[in-house]
């Protein structure tokens, strides 16, 4: 095999530098590198000078011998150690973090401290202060009611959740109920939601295993209206038997808090509130939003949603966040991020498109499911009931 | 204590650096310190700039030679490897123009015309030189003024002999340029 010209250059160089070859002889043996070799003959010169160098004299060396050593001892470096350290920093971050104090700052205010004698003591009690309330609040962690830090425990655990941020809290573990059409009650736990394929219902916790009856829908709003409880049109009502958790205030079968315009549904149950659940289901199955969505659904169930399922099913599903319209026998709205494929098409709210289906899912913040069941309320996963109903947002109404 | 730590062979002496045996980074010193020193001064210059980068080079070496592993390329290389770039940063730092009267000592005995000659080509090569970057210099350098094998500067650089070939190679067109220039 014919070596690179850079294999030839290199060769060539090399063979000069060794004595092998000389300039002309390697110039006349690859003619179309002459020039390169004869430019960079210098090279391989001042290379042959270089090692001619006289080599340190022994005044320089014992100096530059005599600085290390006291550099070294000055120094006080033991390379083990600090490899051990470097390694020891990086198994422990927070060791780093010490490490990485601005000591020359800490000395610095130090020092101005110290010249000024009357800030002395107040760093010093404040430093006390931090020290003696941090240990207060350590001692407290495990304070009983009937300790006297009990009240210091309470206390930290009302700052610690006011000041935590405001995220989603995951689902509960209570299993959920929606109602079919045939008021058949699924209860799926929630927990497995999204990664199960099991049917199973879409709803709040308040659907554990409550009778969705009509009979008992009915004797709700009759307590209600005797209660003059009962909401006015447009207004949010909490949907009667399978709750959600968010349903207050929330979704309502067929209706929507500051109106819903569009929406009428055959048949309305209102399928509870999951934020976070769902899950893929057979079966008509409509999510709620909880914002909005405009829905108009002939067989549409709410499922109020908030952060959406969004399991595509053949059944008419009708949630969203912020709503949405399908215009479809069933629908589904307030999705976010779009549902998930589905055999259905199905009308999904703010990112997700709509799509003129017969069965909608919607809710669903990151997407659902695949599923052939409507779902809503999910986040990431998708729920779904076979359920009725008109589906509704409480918040858009458009 | 050096003198017994003197005929040991480069990778005791450099276990028991690494153990912080101060004793045997000396005697790594009084190995190559003068190589060292060496590519120090002519690229700086003979001044006293040199001997104390030179012993900054050794003090960076001790700090360092916890990270040092054998097998990857000669003790001597990284040594060189470290004086490199503490020249470079020098010449940086002060925009060091190279005396090269003043840096090279003609061999006693010569020709002065030969001395010429060899003082202006050291000069432009070495101008030259110092116009490549990064591991191009340091391909260049190392395999034509250290004359290290193709295999050590791989070591010494991470690369493979292949792919320290074409560095080598590419530095050498740039480095024809600018010696046409």
């Amino acid at each position: 095999m014919t070596p690179a010209p850079n294999d030839l250059l290199l060769t060539c160089l090399d063979d000069i530098r060794a004595g092998r070859l000389t300039l002309d002889e390697c110039a006349s043996q690859h003619p179309e590198l002459r020039q390169d070799i004869l430019a960079l003959a210098t090279l391989v010169g001042a290379g042959q000078d270089y090692s001619a160098l006289e080599d340190i004299d022994d005044g320089t060396r014992a100096r530059v011998r005599a600085g290390l050593r006291a550099a070294m001892g000055v120094n006080g470096h033991h390379p083990a150690q600090s490899a051990r350290l470097g390694r020891e920093l990086g198994r422990k971050p927070w060791l780093g973090a010490i490490f990485a104090w601005p000591l020359d700052r800490i000395a610095a205010v130090a020092g101005v401290a110290t010249a000024h004698g009357g800030l002395l003591p107040a760093i010093g009690a404040g430093i006390g202060a931090a020290l003696a309330g941090g240990a207060v609040v350590y001692a407290a962690q495990t304070a009983g009611p009937e300790s006297a830090l009990y009240p210091v425990r309470q206390a930290v655990h009302t700052i610690t959740e006011t000041l935590a941020p405001a995220e989603p809290t995951p689902p509960p573990a209570t299993p959920t109920a929606v109602p079919t059409a045939t008021a058949t009650v699924v209860v799926v736990p929630t927990a497995a939601r999204g990664e199960d394929a099991l049917p199973r219902a879409t709803g709040g916790s308040r659907a554990a295993g409550e009778d969705d009856s009509a009979e008992k829908r009915e004797l709700d709003r009759e307590h209600e209206r005797a209660a003059g409880l009962e909401n006015p049109p447009g207004s949010e009502r909490r949907p009667a038997g399978i709750g959600a958790e968010r349903s207050e205030g929330r979704a309502a079968a067929g209706e929507a808090r500051e109106g819903n315009r569009q929406g009428p549904s055959a048949a309305s149950s209102a399928a509870g509130t999951q934020r976070d659940g769902g899950g893929p289901f057979p079966g008509p199955a409509t999510g709620g939003g909880s914002d909005g969505g405009r829905t108009a659904a002939a067989t549409s169930s709410l499922s109020g949603s908030h952060d959406g399922g969004g399991a595509p099913g053949p059944s008419p599903s009708t949630s969203g966040r912020d709503g949405g319209s399908s215009p479809s026998p069933s629908a589904s709205s307030g999705s976010h991020e779009g549902g998930s494929p589905s055999p259905i098409p199905s009308t999904s709210g703010r990112d997700g498109g709509s799509s003129p289906s017969p069965s909608a899912s919607s809710g669903s913040h990151d997407g659902g499911s695949p599923s052939p069941i409507a779902s809503s309320g999910s986040r990431g996963g998708s729920g779904s009931t076979t359920s009725s109903g008109s589906g509704s947002g409480s918040d858009s109404g458009h | 204590m050096a003198a017994q730590l003197e005929p040991l062979p480069d990778a005791e002496l450099i276990s028991a650096a690494q153990a912080g045996d101060a004793d045997a980074f000396t005697a790594l010193y009084d190995r190559y310190v003068g190589r060292v020193y060496r590519l120090i001064s002519y690229r700086l210059g003979r001044s006293a700039d040199a001997e104390d980068l030179t012993q900054q080079t050794f003090v960076n070496a001790w700090q360092a030679i916890g990270r040092y592993q054998p097998g990857t390329a000669p003790f001597v290389a990284w040594l060189l490897r470290i004086a490199h770039n503490a020249s470079i940063s020098q010449l940086r730092a002060t925009h060091f123009s190279v005396q090269l009267n003043e840096s090279i000592d003609p061999a006693d005995d010569g020709d002065v015309a030969d001395d010429l000659l060899s003082q202006e080509r050291r000069q432009n090569v070495l101008r030259a030189l110092k116009k490549l970057e990064g591991e191009q210099a340091q391909a260049v350098w190392m395999r034509y003024m250290e004359d290290l094998s193709y295999p050590e500067i791989a070591g010494l650089l991470g690369k493979s002999v292949e792919n320290v070939r074409v560095i080598t190679h590419r530095g050498l067109r740039k480095l024809r340029r600018y010696l046409e220039a």
